[in-house]
């Protein structure tokens, strides 16, 4: 007789269960093995931010995708555009210098979701996040949150989807001392600047035994593109974050299988806290 | 948290006066006093043109910025309103945010400039800007934190003052709480502070504490008077500080 099994075990059954690979090394996990000889090829990076000057030298190569995300006022809802963009203010070209400093062959698809408005923030941004995740973008770089509690379970729903797709959404904490989403969540990459140490390199990072935030990155006094072909010294959060999304496009690059758990492994062990490296 | 903000709160009220003109002048004050800064500027956000609007101007230049607008996203407190992140700005002459044409109207060039965003849920009410530390030194990343911890605390004393006509003592909370180590200002304690604003027997306390203040603003006379009341009162029912924190 066949016993009925409770509802998710199939996914169990004898017919659906592959054998999979860890995806890890043999031996320890260190920088070479993580990242050793890749730039990010193959691998897609959303900057959700507030666009990206594409023709700033420091952006490097082209950039391949564009969509914005505004709330029109008249009907309430939130438009899309394919169309290629500017950057705003200069935060988004930022951040994409860093990611490319890091993994500069990775694909960048430029999500504006920052214009110059106020209102209707917090539904551009979840509608651009929303857009990055169904597309399966590999990596999502949020340095920008949402402070509205009224948004949590939206914002909670949508960076799980992400985890179990095997999106990895990098998000930076607030920079005042308030929770900010998706940054609190665990199944974000969260980061923090870490203070300022002698010399900038930008493949230095560290984990945190207490998060949130779980990451600390380079962020404080870092000279960076800016829009209109210039360059700012900028100190946040903000900056931190895509230290690390650059990061995860080069191991993404490298090895392809892995899920963002065993990514957050990865990272935990190459941390300059853990790698036994001198603080 | 809750007793902290309460305890301020009443002591809040027998010392201030408050109009929602003192209430902007306090913030300006007391943001000034925590970082030790030359001169501020507070702007605050006209929701319907999505502009900034210069409402106090301390430390120079108050005439040529009187009732000023910028766009949000342009000069430095446009781009704090943008994104709404803190920025510390150091050589901000030199700095592509800088507003120049607004900058040259101006008879004191800052150097260095803090801005903090002004965000009462979710929604960028206003920019507060710190210009040059007093020491001459630059804005650290613990000036940051403070600022932004009391610009949490000065954005709903802002937001409050629309419906209660003095909420300074807000404020005062704000500024205990920055004594209070460096502790994450939780969506707990904003909502503790929310509650309190509904709590009968606070509004009950505040009352008399409004009253215990216009006797001591009346003159010296007054309180003499006041203070010989006050402790008749407590001798008749016989209470002391002492005998109160006996369990």
């Amino acid at each position: 007789m066949k016993v009925s099994l409770p509802a998710w075990s199939d996914k169990f059954s004898a017919e659906n269960l592959s054998l999979v690979s860890d995806g890890l090394p043999e031996g320890p996990i260190t920088r070479e093995w993580a990242w050793g000889n890749t730039s990010g090829r193959g691998i897609r990076v959303g900057i959700l931010d507030s666009g990206i000057d594409g023709h700033h030298p420091a952006v490097g190569k082209e950039i391949s995708g564009w969509a914005s995300f505004y709330l029109d006022r008249a009907s309430g809802e939130v438009v899309r555009s394919m169309e290629v963009h500017d950057d705003s203010f200069g935060h988004g070209t930022a951040c994409a210098d860093v990611v490319r400093r890091l993994a500069p062959e990775a694909d960048l698809v430029s999500i504006k979701v920052l214009g110059s408005n106020l209102r209707g923030r917090a539904v551009e941004f979840l509608a651009g996040l929303d857009w990055a995740i169904q597309e399966g973008l590999d990596v999502i770089n949020l340095s920008l949150g949402t402070t509205n509690s009224d948004y949590y379970a939206k914002f909670h729903r949508l960076t799980e989807e992400a985890y179990f797709r095997g999106i990895c959404i990098v998000t930076a904490v607030n920079n005042m001392p308030i929770v900010s989403y998706p940054s609190m969540y665990s199944s974000a990459f969260s980061v923090a600047c870490v203070p300022d140490r002698e010399g900038y390199d930008p493949f230095e990072f560290y984990y945190s035994s207490s998060p949130p935030p779980e990451f600390g990155a380079s962020g404080v006094g870092i000279d960076l593109a800016w829009a209109g072909g210039n360059t700012l010294s900028v100190t946040g959060n903000s900056f931190a974050a895509p230290h690390i999304a650059g990061l995860l496009a080069r191991i993404r690059s490298k090895h392809r299988d892995l899920t963002p758990f065993q990514l957050k492994t990865v990272l935990r062990a190459t941390a300059l806290n853990t790698s036994g490296a001198e603080l | 948290m809750l007793s902290l903000l309460s305890d301020a709160a009443i002591a809040g009220k027998v010392f201030d006066g408050g109009t929602h003109k003192e209430l902007l002048e306090e913030i300006v004050l007391m943001a000034r006093r925590v970082v030790g800064a030359c001169g501020a500027t507070l702007f605050l956000i006209d929701l319907e043109t999505e502009e900034l609007v210069v409402e106090l101007v301390h430390g120079g230049s108050e005439k040529e910025l009187e009732n000023l607008r910028l766009p949000v996203g342009r000069g430095i407190a446009g781009y704090v309103a943008a994104t709404g992140q803190a920025l510390a700005v150091e050589n901000v002459q030199n700095d592509v945010r800088w507003a120049q044409d607004v900058g040259a109207k101006m008879t004191y060039r800052p150097d260095r400039i803090l801005g903090v965003p002004l965000i009462r849920d979710d929604e960028i009410i206003g920019v507060l800007e710190l210009i040059d530390k007093e020491d001459g030194a630059s804005f650290s990343v613990d000036d940051i934190d403070s600022v932004s911890r009391f610009a949490i605390m000065a954005a709903i004393a802002l937001e409050q003052s629309k419906t209660a006509s003095t909420l300074t003592w807000v404020l005062r909370a704000a500024l205990a709480d920055l004594g209070d180590g460096r502790k994450t200002l939780s969506k707990v304690s904003l909502d503790q502070a929310k509650r309190l604003e509904h709590d009968p027997e606070h509004h009950q306390q505040l009352a008399v504490a409004a009253r215990l203040g216009r006797i001591l603003r009346a003159g010296p006379a007054e309180r003499r008077l006041c203070l010989e009341l006050v402790e008749s009162l407590l001798a008749f029912r016989q209470v002391s500080t002492e005998e109160q924190s006996d369990p």
